[in-house]
């Protein structure tokens, strides 16, 4: 009851606890300050990373703040110092009764059928809290049910307890207000608006955190109940945010998967495909065993006739062998295929990035920062890549809350308006060809001319922006692939000139793909980011001799027959590669390609041996995302058949070639590899399980990054429009294409289009439009989309209904279309 | 005695054979016929042996039954008498495992020397025969004379103490060679209750023997063939010797086969299967099976010793021979249902009871009374002369006898007493140290 | 002696005739004495179906969550929307009992919301490999005429599929023997509503005059 007087200043605000004097952070809320003491205050709409309403009232304590005892809600009231509170007294308890009465007397009887049942807070605070018998005799209230708001999300309205927790989230965090309250008074209800689904790429994340079962995820309807569930926690490695999850499984099959709290990656959220993609692993398709082509068909067949005919076929010259893929692998399987490829086999070309990202030595090379350092308070971002939100949606919750909640200052410098552009302070639009120049001109300070699209005012602001004392983190990627990656490599040469303390953080596709690129799956690097012939000659019996190819190399020499052996680890090119018909050259040419995956997508259909590996869940290692930091990824079920973690096919291969790489055990290879690369030496892998987050890989570069000068802009065009290709979150990708939920979530390809330009051309009461682009012509259908800037035209790739590759070239600076109506002129005829 | 038949052998060549064995075979009194003869009778008792033996399981496992107010087996064959036969078979289609430690040899020799000397004992004993009238019980076989046993040794008697000694040794090695503790214990206190009853029954043997004069079994069951007291009573030696051989006889051979009271050494409850825990398939069955030959084989011997054999009236309608083999068959049948009884009714005895009454009370009591009985025979032959006549020595004979008798259990009494009185002192010491007091009140 | 009169009970024993009773079923000849069982003995489990036919079990998995076994595999499916299993809109897709671990506890029966799951009074069905030995959704579903369905190895009485029902758990709900008397389950197929036991109650009187809310909370249970 006494207040304690510190000589030193204040770290805490002193307040009573149910009689016991305590202390509470700076600023910290009552609820929160509880529960670090040991007192728990059941809750239901409060959640420690949304803010606060107050709506359920279940957190109702007695509070005396100087004024006497009164019931008020936990959730909404920061401590103020010599605060009295009483979590066990008589008020309290019957405010707890009733507040569960209330909640209960329309909530349905449904628990044995509600998938919520046995994880459910109403019901564990019912029993721990209620009152044991219910006075509510009358009918309940009756809805539609379930009702299915999106592809993903069913809602049940009767069980709903009104919380706000999955509105709040769905307007602060994700920024897709697709559900809200309607009506009123005791008819209040959740629900989507008529004609727009819950389609979020955040929507799994309400059915995490809705206290009861009204929102239920669709793949996960009916199948278990935790009891059943045997979790483990593991990084989600759908993108390279590394988000951490934990998997469930049951029977041996993975069920579901569930968001963790990690202060510095994720914060509990996930997108939805982190969620739901699990069930490509369980997908009916798998591979199960080894095949090999016999007579122009693929036929199983053993373990030992696949590795005696992989290794016959590898062990040829080195210059003829190469490699593509390594980003959906684990760092210990892709330290192990590196050490195959380049160790033992001695080829150089290997690539885990296929053609449509940046050089590997710009990730490599530019100074890495974190998220949290990222969206540090007060601080500048710049978005130099594609929209977050389609490539790594968890750091656009991130950014997004930096910007919006932190006061983070957002700069955007790309060819089409990202998700992130309603909230950036200043945003450049860089036409497709000109956002090298744009950056030399600032770091020039040459601030008075325009740029391409770009206006001297704009200019002159960023630049005040970018040179003034705040801190500047990057966020850069490939923003376009139908222009050549050199205009972002010049950005990023510009960049590092403007502001040379700048922090970078990568926005590149596809999963582990910053551990392949450390684990030297990349031409010219080795692992640890060494550069070949000066890293590792005493460590492994030998390295590459050449400088070798990357992906678009690689298959330009496949096409002109220079390449025998191709080993696809876990890519696609025939879907992947930006440029379909050099791809398709490449395969005819080649006359080995070998196939490590888990399931057969275009490419491995094409394949002469395929091995089955282990996909996500099924094997252990660790992922390292895009600030390089380690996380965990375990094993929860075992890989059907036949099939092996990759690690066990390297091994094994290297065996049937003749050199053994040396381990026979995860843990032999983690010491080789901490042998091997300087930077793992000290990580102990026991604590990376146990720890929230992971420490960070920042291994020492031998070497220095070096930009030439930046290319000039390509001529603009009258009657041209750039075209701007990138990604979208739901495609004709493998796993998604292999998740039964997320299969049918891919939305046609359609060009989209500035209205001014739809006008201009005449197109306004049209669905088509005709794309000439040299010699050939294609009918596209097109949409209005006020976000496009004028003279470009967007359309995403790998998306069903048209494969926009057949626009792309390898090697083409920029992509210029011409757009007509179809109908040919008078005056041309 | 032996007739010969010259058509029956070949002369020099079968004599010669015969001499490499044992010359005294060899001088041709011995010809192919005895052998052929003797031969058959082997197989014939081993046959007549195991069918027994079939039925005796049978006959056990039905009358325990009852004796329980239950059926017993019903199901294999009428009234369950094939189940011997089907649980030999399962047995036998079970795995036959050696464990790692065993000695290989001795374990696989075990059951051998535990199931041989149960048979070769049963050689000796007369089956039928003619006792009446002073008739010794032989019969005619294809000419030449022989009794209805396997072989009538002169030393019998003897033979059968050795053999009961030997199968002593099968269930020792059998314990031993299993290289398991369980076996080992069980083995070890098998042998040493064996050994521990076997004086017993040696010394109550000496009673009879004392009686009958004889070794030989046949002159055993001869000397209780004759008339008996006032015509009625006939002179079986369970009553000449007085009761008591009788009764300790009968005690220590049921310690002897190991069964209940006395089968401690298999009890599931403390040992799991005793020496036989790691034997499987035929083994165990061999085991299973020497034990129950034994049984059999102890009652026939008790009924030889005892209860004079074959010899019994013969009324007529049968030939004499086979009222001997009825005779016999019904007082074994006796004692079978004795044993069997004795599982039914009484609890088994612990391991120092069981010492306790083999070495303190049957070895002084039979070695007492055979001094007993060798006082009043020597009295009764003449060697004294009191009080001028046999009997009046008998009577002094008896009345000494049993005054020493009384002092000698007196003392030995005492002695008993005093030894549990300084065991008890021993622990009340420890008591006295600290440890707490009860239960030391009293005894036992 | 003492001793001696233990040898006198044993041989008396033979006397008195065996106690065993044979059930061979008829078979043989032989005289069918199986023992008349009580009427809740806990043998094998029936899954049973409403009146109208629609199966009670709504695959919600409590039975599978609360045995202390382990032997019940349960899955539920969402209901066809043209061919529902169960009113309502999930039912079990997959049930399984084990019957190498169940322990007939029936903590089962007690768990289930629905009355799905109850027990007869068989328990003489020995199957001859584990196969047979897991009792599946088809092997465990009243039939058409609500009787459990027989499987060959089984050894059924007549009788003793009497009471597979919600009657089962319990005539007097909550321990209460003021509830006597009161119906407190659902129907079932083939046999309708059973009626209400009596006689709990130390006086052995039924308690016809129910209270309002008992018959209202009786009434819930029923239809639910």
């Amino acid at each position: 009851m006494t207040s304690v007087e510190p000589t030193e200043a204040v770290t805490g605000i002193p307040f009573v606890l149910n009689g016991t004097a305590v202390e509470a952070n700076e600023g910290e809320l009552l609820i929160e300050a509880c529960e670090r003491n040991g007192v728990h205050i059941p809750r239901f709409c409060y959640h420690n990373r949304m803010k606060p309403v107050g709506m359920c009232r279940m957190c109702l304590v007695e509070v005396d703040g100087g004024r006497g005892p009164a019931l008020q809600p936990s959730c909404m009231l920061p401590v103020t110092p010599d605060m009295k509170v009483e979590t066990e007294s008589e008020p309290t308890k019957k405010a707890q009764d009733g507040v569960l009465e209330f909640l209960l007397a329309n909530h349905p009887l449904d628990c044995p059928v509600c998938d919520k049942g046995g994880e459910c807070p109403l019901q564990d605070n019912a029993y721990a809290f209620g009152a044991g018998e219910t006075r509510f005799v009358e009918e309940k209230r009756h809805y539609e049910k379930p009702i299915p708001i999106s592809d993903l999300v069913q809602l049940d309205r009767e069980r709903c307890i009104l919380c706000d927790r999955c509105t709040r989230f769905a307007s602060e965090v994700a920024d897709d207000p697709l559900i809200h309250f309607i009506d009123r008074g005791s008819q209040t209800q959740v629900n989507t608006f008529p004609d727009h689904p819950f389609s979020s790429y955040f929507s799994g994340n309400t059915v995490q955190i809705c206290p009861v079962g009204a929102l239920t995820a669709t793949p996960y309807r009916f199948k278990a109940r935790p009891w059943d569930l045997d979790a483990i926690e593991s990084t989600a490695a759908a993108d390279t945010s590394g988000a951490r999850v934990v998997l469930q499984a049951s029977q041996n099959e993975l069920v579901r998967t569930l968001g963790v709290d990690s202060e510095a990656v994720n914060w509990s959220w996930l997108s939805d495909k982190d969620r739901f993609y699990y069930e490509a692993t369980n997908s009916p398709d798998r591979v199960t065993e080894p095949l090999i082509r016999d007579g122009g068909e693929l036929k199983p067949t053993r373990w030992g006739n696949a590795m005696r005919a992989a290794a016959r076929a590898l062990r040829i010259d080195p210059e003829r062998v190469a490699a593509i893929g390594g980003a959906r692998l684990t760092l210990e399987s892709q330290y192990a295929w590196a050490k195959l490829l380049k160790g033992v086999l001695g080829t150089d070309h290997v690539d885990a990035q296929l053609g449509d990202s940046l050089p590997a030595a710009l990730t490599l090379g530019l100074p890495r920062t974190t998220i949290a350092e990222a969206c540090a308070p007060g601080q500048i971002i710049v978005l130099m890549g594609p929209d977050p939100k389609e490539v790594a949606p968890t750091l656009y919750i991130r950014l997004r809350h930096a910007v919006v909640e932190d006061g983070a200052t957002l700069i955007e410098i790309t060819p089409r308006a990202t998700s992130l552009s309603k909230y950036a302070t200043l945003r450049l639009q860089t036409a497709p060809g000109t956002v090298g120049q744009v950056l030399s001109a600032l770091a020039d300070g040459q601030l008075d001319t325009n740029v391409g699209t770009v206006q001297a005012p704009e200019l002159e602001r960023a630049h005040q922006l970018l040179t003034g004392d705040r801190q500047v983190s990057v966020v850069f990627g490939r923003a376009n692939l139908a222009e050549s990656a050199r205009y972002s490599a010049d950005a990023l040469g510009g960049m590092r000139r403007l502001v040379p303390n700048a922090g970078y953080l990568p926005l590149l596709r596809r999963s582990n793909i910053h551990g392949a690129l450390e684990m030297g799956l990349t031409p010219g690097f080795l692992p640890g980011g060494a550069r070949n012939r000066g890293g590792l000659v005493d460590k492994w019996p030998s390295t590459p001799e050449f400088e070798g190819h990357d992906t678009d190399a690689i298959l330009k020499a496949a096409a002109q027959g220079e390449i025998d052996t191709l080993v696809l680890l876990g890519a696609d090119p025939l879907g992947d590669f930006p440029d379909s018909t050099l791809a398709e050259a490449a395969f005819a040419n080649i006359k080995t390609l070998i196939a490590v995956d888990g399931l057969l997508n275009t490419s491995s259909a094409r394949a002469t041996i395929v091995l089955p590996a282990a996909l996500f869940g099924e094997e252990d290692g660790t992922f390292c995302n895009l600030e390089g930091r380690l996380s965990p990824i375990r094993a929860k079920v075992t890989p059907p058949g036949l099939a092996r973690p990759d690690w066990v096919i390297a091994a094994d291969l290297s065996h049937a070639i003749g050199p053994e790489l040396g381990y026979t055990t995860l843990e032999e290879l983690r010491s080789q590899m901490r042998a091997t690369v300087p930077a793992l030496d000290d990580v102990d892998w026991d604590e990376i399980d146990g720890a929230d987050d992971g420490p960070l890989f920042r291994p020492e570069r031998n070497w220095e990054l070096e930009f030439g000068d930046p290319a000039q802009m390509p001529p603009t065009s009258s009657y041209g429009y750039r075209l701007v290709v990138d990604h979208k979150l739901w495609d004709l990708g493998t796993m998604s294409q292999h998740s039964a939920s997320l299969a049918n979530l891919a939305g046609p390809a359609v060009l989209r289009l500035s209205p001014n330009d739809i006008q201009l051309l005449d197109l306004a009461d049209r669905q088509q439009v005709t794309v000439d682009l040299g010699e050939e012509s294609w009918e596209l259908p097109f949409v209005a989309d006020p976000q496009v800037a004028p003279r470009t035209a967007w359309i995403p790739a790998r998306l069903p209904g048209f494969d926009v590759r057949e626009l792309l070239s390898a090697g083409r600076s920029i992509t210029n279309l011409r757009l007509r109506t179809g109908e040919v002129p008078a005056d041309v005829e | 005695m032996l007739s010969r038949s010259a058509s029956l052998t070949n002369g020099h060549f079968f004599n010669a054979v015969l001499a490499a064995g044992d010359p005294y075979l060899g001088d041709g009194s011995v010809d192919l016929g005895d052998v052929i003869l003797a031969i058959a009778k082997a197989i014939i008792a081993f046959v007549v042996l195991l069918v027994a033996v079939m039925l005796m399981v049978w006959f056990e496992r039905k009358v325990v039954s009852r004796l329980q107010n239950r059926i017993g087996p019903n199901v294999a064959g009428p009234f369950g008498i094939l189940q011997t036969l089907a649980d030999g078979i399962k047995l036998f289609f079970k795995e036959d495992i050696i464990p790692t430690r065993a000695d290989r040899f001795v374990f696989q020799l075990a059951p051998y020397l535990a199931l041989v000397p149960a048979f070769l004992t049963f050689t000796i004993i007369p089956i039928a025969g003619d006792f009446s009238d002073g008739q010794n019980g032989a019969v005619t076989i294809f000419g030449r004379e022989t009794f209805v046993q396997v072989a009538d040794l002169p030393v019998g008697i003897l033979f059968f103490l050795a053999m009961s000694s030997l199968a002593v040794y099968g269930i020792m090695l059998a314990g031993w060679s299993s290289g398991s503790k369980y076996p080992l214990l069980g083995s070890v206190r098998a042998s040493a209750q064996a050994i521990s009853y076997e004086a017993a029954l040696g010394l109550s043997l000496a009673s009879v023997l004392l009686v009958a004069g004889s070794l030989s079994t046949n002159e055993i069951v001869q000397a209780q063939a004759g008339e008996g007291f006032g015509g009625i009573i006939p002179r079986w030696n369970l009553i000449v010797t007085g009761l008591i051989p009788f009764v300790v006889f009968v005690i220590s051979g049921t310690a002897e086969l190991n069964r209940p009271p006395f089968d401690f050494v298999e009890a599931e409850q403390e040992l799991v299967g005793g020496f036989h825990t790691e034997y499987s398939s035929i083994r165990f069955s061999l085991f299973f099976l020497a034990e129950f030959m034994n049984t059999v084989t102890m009652s026939a011997i008790i009924v030889t010793l005892f209860l004079g054999g074959p010899a019994g009236p013969n009324f007529g309608f049968l030939p004499g021979w086979l009222w001997g083999f009825v005779w016999f068959f019904l007082k074994l049948l006796i004692f079978l249902f004795m044993f069997v009884w004795f599982r039914a009714t009484l609890p088994r005895l612990r391991y120092d009871q069981l010492m306790d009454l083999g070495w303190k009370v049957l070895i002084p009591l039979s070695l007492a009374w055979l001094l007993l009985l060798a006082a009043i025979r020597q009295a009764r032959n003449g060697v004294w002369e009191y009080g001028g006549s046999a009997f009046n020595s008998t009577l002094l004979a008896l009345a000494i006898g049993t005054g020493l008798t009384v002092i000698g259990v007196g003392l030995l009494g005492l002695a008993i007493r005093s030894a549990r009185d300084e065991r008890l002192r021993a622990a009340g010491l420890v008591a006295v140290a600290g440890v707490s007091d009860s239960g030391l009140e009293g005894e036992d | 002696m003492g001793y001696l009169e233990g040898f006198a009970v044993t041989l008396r024993k033979i006397g008195e005739g065996v106690t065993t009773r044979s059930y061979r079923g008829g078979k043989g000849g032989k005289s069918d004495l199986k023992a008349p069982k009580p009427e809740r003995l806990h043998g094998r489990h029936v899954l049973n179906r409403y009146e109208d036919g629609m199966e009670k079990c709504i695959g919600c998995e409590l039975c599978a969550g609360v045995c202390p076994a382990n032997c019940i595999y349960v899955r539920g499916a969402e209901n066809p929307p043209e061919d529902p299993k169960s009113p309502g809109e999930r039912f079990g897709y997959v049930y399984q009992i084990n019957y190498l671990r169940c322990i007939h506890c029936d903590l089962c029966v007690e768990a289930c919301p629905t009355e799905a799951i109850t027990e007869s009074k068989l328990f003489e069905f020995s199957f001859t490999n584990r196969d047979d030995a897991i009792y599946t959704k088809d092997e465990l579903l009243v039939g058409d005429d609500g009787k459990p369905q027989q499987l060959p190895w089984e050894d059924w009485r007549e009788g003793e599929d009497e009471h597979t029902s919600g009657w089962m758990r319990a005539t007097s709900p909550s321990g209460r023997a003021s509830y006597e008397g009161v119906v407190g389950w659902s129907g079932e197929l083939g046999y309708g509503i059973r009626d209400a036991e009596l006689g709990q109650s130390a006086s052995g009187e039924d308690d016809e005059s129910a209270s309002s809310s008992d018959e209202a909370h009786g009434a819930e249970g029923a239809d639910h």
